[in-house]
């Protein structure tokens, strides 16, 4: 009996089970929460939010989960609002102790003043959903993942302290090196295929010269693309951001003679990539094209 | 019970609207302490569908040679009180020489019953088989499948309650739900011209399904379902049976339909190609008037239809379309329930999408009829979405 009742104490707790919708935010919950969090993430890397089925799996997943993570502003439009109306887990829902949506911590962009379908067929009345291209919103969104794992599980709240402070620490370093090599392109321009970067525009200072798609979540026509060409020459446009899921075959005649390059990013965490060298490759991307060399970053990030 | 249900959605409006909605002084300054009338924050959200179909046919009927606004839905959907929500889908549909309005679905939702069971009451396309309760507007292909319309006279919907269930045996989710419904009838009312009223239980439409989704890849499923259906007194109409010219009071022709469906989706959301294929199966037995032996006898009726799709990108898909069907005989009078012969179409579509709210399919294809010449068909959709949409749960 004794060593029974032994047993019970000495077993180690059973970790938290987080469902986050994307990438970014499993990688910060992985990191925040180590070993005391069992994570399953909606979103596969390098995939389109848009094009995720609300099927029954995922449905099965919300319903043995401690905590969603997600990131709000209808980005999960998709998927998420019928899982949620399905799905019988008071734990989850919004409001409730184990829900966590990042949207509540940041600022959004671009919050439509009326809302009407001529202004695009892909649009969000709550704002511009891609806030996690911000990596000072990715610091927030990694304080909602702390706050919600503290609130959950209170017993080993000092070591998630301790690893958001370890990760967030890592985020400074890397956004203040980031941010001085960007400062060269405050004021410069780069094109974008969707209107997914302007929260990663405004933190580094560029100005975004123009979207192939006239309009969010149509495909490019013919007048829209010259008008575009001419905006990309006169402005100088060294960079032109596509998410792989898109198609560069309308891009061959628009970047004729330009001097722009594609550089394919997905908006998400891709395959075996954390938050932070996410952001990195986005920057490098951009920084690239400019040819703004790294500033000795690559010392830093081996000495971290 | 279309009118207790948009009463009751109208109810549920007026009920939840009338508590004070604003703090703001100015508004108070101006009288507008409380929500009137004319305020919408409680409206329920509402969506309109256009669905326009030309066709041209090598057959003689006006219904295959037309171009007509096939139907104008208005959707309505809001939720009722915490426990539960409710829709209506009004239809204005051109039947060529007529336009009806109709009640299509008006249904309400009780989704926190516990346990992950769910009820919905009221009149709604019944769950049997994989693709009834998506309307046909929604649909990857322009006509109500040729068995369907056969066995149930189009989409199969109810007035009743309806349980669902759904739960994970390891990590396979299941669901199965059970269906009673007084009143029934076919969407497109092929075997009656109107929904039939049936008012004892003996008389009763009862409906079973039991699904399960595998995963497949990273973002797809391979989904199997069994279906059943019964109802004592069948789908058909009361007949002539005895050739009196008056339709038989006590004639009671039991259905019992099994339902196969397998369907899998591949959407690769890497580069948003998609595959999608289907498959679903009746197995019906029918009492059925023999008029050589003046009596009621069991005949057998098979049907299967299915498609395949591929979306080349968000705005490209196409695919075809194939049916095969017994016939187990609708017409009324002295050719009633006499034919078992087998009809089939087979069509190709290419579907464009403008936006994800406006839509051209272009669909060629043949049918071959139980009795006369195979003919060809060609149609030219154009569906328009205005307003709230969703995203429904895919199983």
């Amino acid at each position: 009996m004794l060593h029974l009742l032994l047993a019970f104490a000495l077993q180690k707790p059973e970790p938290l089970d987080v469902v986050v919708t994307i990438p970014d935010l499993a990688d910060l919950v992985r990191i925040i929460g180590g070993d005391a969090v069992r994570v399953e993430v909606m979103v596969p890397p390098g995939a389109d939010p848009h094009a995720i089925l609300p099927k029954a799996s995922l449905l099965l997943k919300l319903q043995r989960a401690d905590a969603l993570v997600c990131m709000g502003l209808d980005f999960e439009h998709a998927f998420l609002p019928a899982l949620l109306e399905k799905v019988n887990n008071d734990r989850i829902q919004p409001g409730q102790p184990g829900w966590c949506c990042a949207a509540d911590r940041i600022i959004p962009l671009e919050v439509p003043a009326s809302l009407d379908r001529s202004q695009g067929a892909d649009l969000h009345p709550r704002g511009n959903p891609h806030f996690n291209l911000d990596p000072e919103n990715g610091r927030l969104m990694a304080q909602g993942v702390r706050d919600l794992l503290v609130r959950l599980d209170p017993a080993r709240a000092a070591a998630y302290e301790a690893q958001w402070q370890a990760w967030d620490a890592d985020a400074q370093r890397r956004i203040a090196r980031w941010t001085a090599r960007m400062a060269p392109l405050r004021g410069r321009a780069i094109a974008t295929y969707h209107r997914s970067w302007s929260y990663f525009a405004a933190r580094f200072g560029l100005e975004l010269a123009g979207e192939v798609e006239p309009k969010p979540g149509l495909p490019p026509d013919a007048a829209h693309l010259v008008g575009l060409r001419r905006s990309l020459r006169e402005k100088q446009v060294k960079v032109l951001l596509i998410e792989p899921w898109y198609s560069e075959r309308s891009l061959r005649h628009l970047l004729e003679g330009t001097g722009t390059v594609v550089a394919r990013s997905g908006t998400c965490c891709g395959e075996g990539q954390t938050y932070l060298d996410f952001m990195e490759a986005i920057v490098d991307a951009v920084a690239n094209a400019h040819g703004i060399p790294e500033q000795g970053g690559g010392e830093e990030a081996a000495a971290d | 019970m279309e009118l207790f249900t948009v009463t009751l959605l109208l109810a549920a409006q007026q009920t939840a609207a009338p508590s004070p909605t604003t703090t703001f002084p100015g508004f108070m300054g101006q009288g507008r302490a409380f929500t009137s009338r004319f305020d919408n924050a409680f409206n329920p959200a509402m969506a309109v569908v256009f669905d326009a179909v030309a066709t041209a046919s090598e057959a003689d009927e006006a219904e295959f040679n037309t171009s007509r606004l096939r139907l104008f839905e208005i959707d309505l959907a809001s939720q009722i009180d915490p426990l539960g929500w409710a829709y209506a889908v009004i239809a204005f549909e051109d039947e060529g020489e007529e336009s009806e309005v109709a009640l299509e679905e008006g249904a309400m939702w009780f989704d926190d019953l516990g346990g992950n069971f769910s009820l919905r009451g009221g009149k709604f396309l019944s769950d049997f088989g994989k693709w009834n309760t998506l309307h046909l507007h929604d649909r990857a292909y322009v006509f109500t499948p040729g068995p369907a319309e056969e066995y149930f006279g189009g989409e199969l919907n109810v007035s009743g309650v309806e349980l669902h269930h759904w739960f994970g045996l390891g990590d396979l989710p299941l669901r199965w739900s059970v269906g009673v419904a007084p009143e029934f009838g076919g969407h497109e009312t092929g075997f009656a011209g109107e929904a039939l009223e049936r008012r004892t239980p003996a008389n009763f439409l009862y409906t079973g399904r039991l699904t399960a989704q595998h995963d497949v890849g990273v973002n797809g499923f391979f989904q199997w379902g069994i279906n059943a259906l019964h109802s004592p007194s069948g789908l058909a109409a009361p007949a002539d049976t005895d050739g009196d010219g008056a339709e038989d009071a006590e004639f009671e022709a039991s259905q019992t339909t099994l339902g196969l469906d397998l369907t899998l989706r591949l959407p690769d959301p890497t580069d948003l190609t998609a595959h999608t294929a289907t498959l679903e199966t009746y197995f019906n037995v029918r009492e059925a008037w023999d008029p050589a032996d003046a009596a009621l006898e069991d005949r057998d009726a098979t049907g299967l239809w299915g498609y395949y799709e591929y979306a080349f990108n968000p705005r490209w898909a196409a695919g075809f379309f194939g049916a095969w069907w017994q016939s187990v005989g609708t017409e009324r009078g002295a050719e009633f329930f006499t034919a078992a012969e087998a009809a089939a179409t087979r069509t190709v579509f290419a579907t464009w999408s403008l936006s994800e709210f406006n839509r051209l399919r272009l669909e060629i294809g043949q049918s071959v009829p139980d009795a006369g010449e195979p003919s060809w068909t060609a149609a030219l959709q154009w569906t328009v979405v205005l307003g709230n949409h969703a995203h429904p749960l895919d199983w």
